[in-house]
């Protein structure tokens, strides 16, 4: 694999933090360090929350010392020091319990060791004093163990420091660590999909379940026009132009999505970047504008994405699976649709016949240019297809007589256009999250605004997230030709009442939990998305395979 | 991620100056319920780093409780003047609002 570029000849130091991740798995290391994805989980601030405690509770000890030595090219900061009989005695706290030999007594694990070596190095260093010993405490269990720095703890360090240079200067992440139980305590399992692919390497085994089944945060859609929305401490503020403002604490909000004309004060969006709130504009009709989400240091992440992605066989194929994905969905659906209604069977059953013989030939097409007519015949004959699944008592006024895309000319494309809107900046978040780049992609060749690596990933979803949706809701009578659109003689799109309507039957949809048939496991469709934005990347970090293979039932 | 639960979050600090602090940090956590009460969808992660900041902004003498409630808890909330729960008390927060 190509190594990096190097920007100048500045090698910062290592971080004995790093040190510690490195020891514990050196994909661990790869992650945060060099790719820079940093997932603080509670442990960290547990941590800290022990060494707040300790600081006022114990005596004889420095704290908090920063230190660095140019030659070993090391930083770390450590936090307790103990003075005895004129030497320096390094501690380290702990809030778990150590490890356990054969004998079962107590061990100090590889990574602890490997970090209070650093420490005493650094500490000889800074005082000019050999430390002959450390001691690693573990409260969980109240135990302390002593950890001499001795030639083979030294020679341990350097050979782990040299190992982090090499790590930073590659592109290769690392494998998942061999050793399982590692990832099941790990913070950063949710992006590095450990469980994922050891289930597709061995599907006997019995996966433990790391990925959440779903977002936490709030999503907060901005929909009446002119609102504005600020910040008062950490509380995002929204003031319409009537009616009460509310508030909303930052720290419980996932995104902000401004629809149409509202604003956001300058302040509201420093805030926003701070706690990692995502900020999505959207048109009136739906439209992506722009995004604001904090992407700093995915630097390894897009040149990787952009390596494979230059390559044409490496796009065909990602296309062939994502063209079967999308029309079989559409092909199910339709079975599933209609089983046991004969006589809507009767009128879609020639559009059966028409996707069944082009989803044949997807896997033998030649390019994508072919693979894009496969593609686009069949949904022709899944739109002819889809407007016959509206039921009797849906009126005449919210059917559709064909596709029209841009601007919709009826109120059912009305629908169906808002909702892929939608979908694309649910697409956009995800993509973003995983650190890709969104206007580079394998099957939609870039043209208009809209970025091709999202529209490639929507085909996976349009039909359970939007078409289900929409013509699910329509048959229950939820639409009121009325009160929900305008209509021009140019266009017709939503109106206010309408467009609530439709954000709620999409985020409802998006909370809906299934379960994946591939990873056995139930998750939300909005972690369905950002799930597969992750197995795209696997496709070329080391660990393809698991890309577009969930499948309606 | 996805160990997220309501906490009562309630403080009892001695200074003027700190309370105004602790109250302003914790609205950005949750929603006040009572005068230093407060209520807060959080995850274990956010558990920890709540009680590090609030560990860092008060003194020692302060008090702060961070309880936990469950399902069960939650429904069985009651009140005086009529015993119904508070309608803002769902059984979890919204995952998205139209404003
Ligand atoms: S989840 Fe497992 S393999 Fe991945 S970084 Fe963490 S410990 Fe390593």
């Amino acid at each position: 694999m190509l190594p990096l570029p190097v920007l100048g000849s500045h090698r910062p130091p290592v971080r004995v933090m790093a040190l510690h991740a490195l020891a514990y798995c050196r994909r661990l290391f790869y992650l945060e360090e060099v790719e820079e994805i940093r997932v603080a989980d509670h442990r960290v601030f547990a941590g800290r929350q022990l060494h707040a405690a300790l600081e006022a509770d114990e005596e004889g000890e420095t704290v908090a010392l920063e230190l660095a030595s140019e030659t070993l090219g090391l930083l770390g900061k450590v936090d307790c020091v103990r003075r005895r009989d004129g030497s320096y005695l390094p501690y380290e706290h702990k809030r778990g319990k150590p490890g356990r030999a054969a004998d079962d007594t107590p061990q100090v694990w590889p990574s602890d060791r490997l970090q209070l070596v650093a420490y005493a190095v650094l500490l000889e260093e800074a005082f000019g004093q050999p430390i002959p010993e450390g001691r690693v405490r573990y409260h969980a269990a109240n135990v302390t163990v002593r950890v001499p720095v001795d030639d083979r703890a030294r020679a341990d360090l350097t050979a782990a420091i040299a190992d982090a240079r090499r790590l930073r200067e590659t592109l290769d992440r690392p494998p998942i660590t061999d050793n399982p139980r590692l990832c099941e305590k790990c913070s950063l399992a949710p992006v590095c999909l450990p469980e994922e692919v050891r289930q597709d390497r061995e599907p006997e085994r019995e996966p433990v379940r790391l990925f959440p089944p779903d977002r936490d945060g709030t999503t907060l859609h901005v929909v009446a026009q002119g609102t504005q929305v600020g910040i008062s401490a950490d509380t995002l503020v929204l003031r319409p132009r009537e009616g009460p403002e509310s508030k909303h604490p930052a720290r419980s909000v996932d995104t902000v999505l401004l629809h149409g004309f509202s604003q956001i004060t300058t302040q509201a969006v420093r805030k926003c970047v701070e706690h990692g709130i995502g900020v999505h504009w959207l048109s009136v009709s739906g439209h992506h504008t722009a995004s604001l989400v904090p992407t700093a240091g995915q630097v390894q992440r897009r040149v990787r994405q952009y390596q494979a992605l230059a390559d044409d066989a490496t796009c065909l194929r990602l296309a062939k699976q994502l063209a079967a994905a999308k029309v079989e969905g559409q092909y199910r659906y339709l079975m599933r649709a209609s089983r046991g209604d004969d006589e809507a069977r009767g009128e879609i059953q020639t559009s059966l016949n028409g996707i069944q013989p082009l989803l044949g030939r997807i896997p033998d097409a030649a390019d994508r240019d072919s693979l894009r007519g496969l593609e686009g015949a069949a949904a022709v004959h899944y739109f002819a297809a889809l407007r016959t699944l509206l039921g009797p008592q849906v009126p005449d006024e919210l059917r559709a007589d064909s596709r029209s895309r841009r601007p919709p000319q009826d109120r059912f494309n009305a629908l169906l256009s808002y909702g892929y809107g939608l979908l694309h900046t649910a697409v956009m978040r995800a993509v973003l999250a995983s650190g890709l780049e969104p206007a580079l992609g394998f099957f939609h060749t870039p043209r208009s605004a809209a970025y091709p690596l999202v529209l490639d990933l929507m085909e996976l979803f349009r039909v359970t997230l939007c078409d289900m949706p929409v013509v699910g809701s329509l048959n229950r009578g939820q639409w009121d030709p009325a009160a929900d659109f305008t209509v021009t003689r140019a266009k017709v799109w939503l109106s206010d009442a309408g467009r609530k309507k439709t954000i709620g039957l999409f985020e409802g949809r998006l909370q809906e939990t299934w379960k994946h048939p591939v990873l056995n496991y139930s998750l939300s469709y909005a972690r369905t998305i950002e799930l597969e934005a992750r197995f795209l990347e696997k496709e070329w970090t080391g660990e393809p395979g698991l890309f577009a293979r969930s499948r309606l039932r | 991620m996805s160990d997220a639960k309501w906490w009562l979050v309630c403080y009892d600090v001695h200074n003027p100056d700190r309370l105004r602090k602790c109250a302003k940090h914790m609205e950005g956590y949750g929603h006040r319920v009572q005068y230093s009460v407060f209520r807060c969808w959080l995850t274990g992660r956010e558990v920890e780093r709540l009680r590090w900041e609030l560990t860092e902004r008060l003194d020692r003498d302060d008090d702060v409780m961070l309880i936990p409630l469950c399902g069960t808890c939650v429904d069985g909330i009651v009140g005086i003047h009529g015993s119904e729960r508070p309608p803002e008390w769902t059984d979890r927060p919204p995952r998205h609002e139209i404003v």
